[in-house]
């Protein structure tokens, strides 16, 4: 009975007295925000946008097969800076280099890539990188050489 | 006074309730933003993969090879222990078909820790390796 007559004077006493209309409650959005600034920073440090990208080369197995009539070259990487091309000694960006290289991809001729142990698996790829851009060259890449 | 001041009160909550809105509005924006454009994985100082300029997107293989910084090898979740454990459990993988092979390198590792990859896709016959890179920005 109570519990009647309490809601009654809730809602008659606004109207008597002509206070302004109790407002009907509504759910606090706070949490809600709060909650999704949370989910926003987890997703903004946990997310990456780099692209992942593969490089496809031939390993030694595709040219372990004898053919005779297949030339093939051997690049040995020494360093950053410098390489080997058939025991004759190159600057990576040299002109000569890429002379030789153009020549070999016209000839067909391949190229057997190796690195000294110690040069870094980055310095490779972005030699790879650079040969691959002459054109198609038949390249395999094989075991490190220790020095 | 109570009664007095309690009007004004409300109406610049109320303002300042309506000016959030579109702060939440662009928080619920780059909420979708990263939760669809970004992808989440387990990144590590310990495998930071290297540059190319390679335009081939990573294809899914059956064979994810990852030489992290410390020189261990794992291959699918599994560590490999040595040269040998790592063909042999890469055999097993290309009893049936032609296997492809994708390792996942640390940039600053020397080229002697690609070898037992090498070597092993070599005894294996298996033709192509495919070795994963990011896009240098």
């Amino acid at each position: 009975m109570s519990k009647l007559y309490l809601s009654k004077i809730q809602r008659w006493l606004p109207v008597l007295l002509d206070l302004p209309k109790p407002r009907k409650q509504s759910i606090s959005i706070t949490p809600l925000i709060d909650v999704i600034f949370i989910l926003l920073f987890f997703f903004m440090l946990s997310s990456t946008f780099t692209q992942q990208k593969q490089f496809e080369i031939k390993t030694a197995a595709s040219s372990g097969q004898p053919q005779p009539l297949l030339i093939s070259h051997k690049i040995l990487l020494l360093d950053a800076r410098q390489l080997q091309l058939d025991k004759q000694l190159y600057q990576y960006n040299s002109r000569e280099l890429a002379a030789l290289l153009q020549g070999f991809i016209e000839r067909d001729e391949s190229v057997k890539v190796a690195a000294l142990d110690n040069v870094k698996v980055q310095v490779l790829l972005r030699f790879i990188d650079q040969i691959s851009a002459l054109g198609n060259i038949k390249l395999s890449l094989s075991e490190s050489v220790s020095q | 006074m109570n009664l007095l001041s309690a009007q004004p009160q409300t109406r610049q909550a109320s303002t300042l309730d309506d000016s959030m809105v579109p702060a939440i509005n662009i928080v619920f924006l780059l909420l979708i933003f990263f939760m669809i454009a970004g992808r989440i994985e387990a990144t590590s100082d310990q495998l930071i993969i290297p540059t190319s300029v390679s335009e081939t997107a990573l294809a899914h293989s059956e064979a994810e090879i990852k030489i992290a910084a410390d020189g261990v090898i794992v291959l699918n979740t599994q560590t490999m222990h040595s040269a040998a454990d790592l063909l042999a459990a890469l055999g097993k993988l290309a009893l049936n078909k032609q296997l492809l092979v994708t390792c996942h390198i640390h940039k600053e590792l020397p080229a002697k820790a690609l070898d037992p990859v090498l070597s092993a896709v070599r005894k294996l016959g298996i033709k192509k390796l495919n070795i994963a890179t990011q896009v240098q920005l």
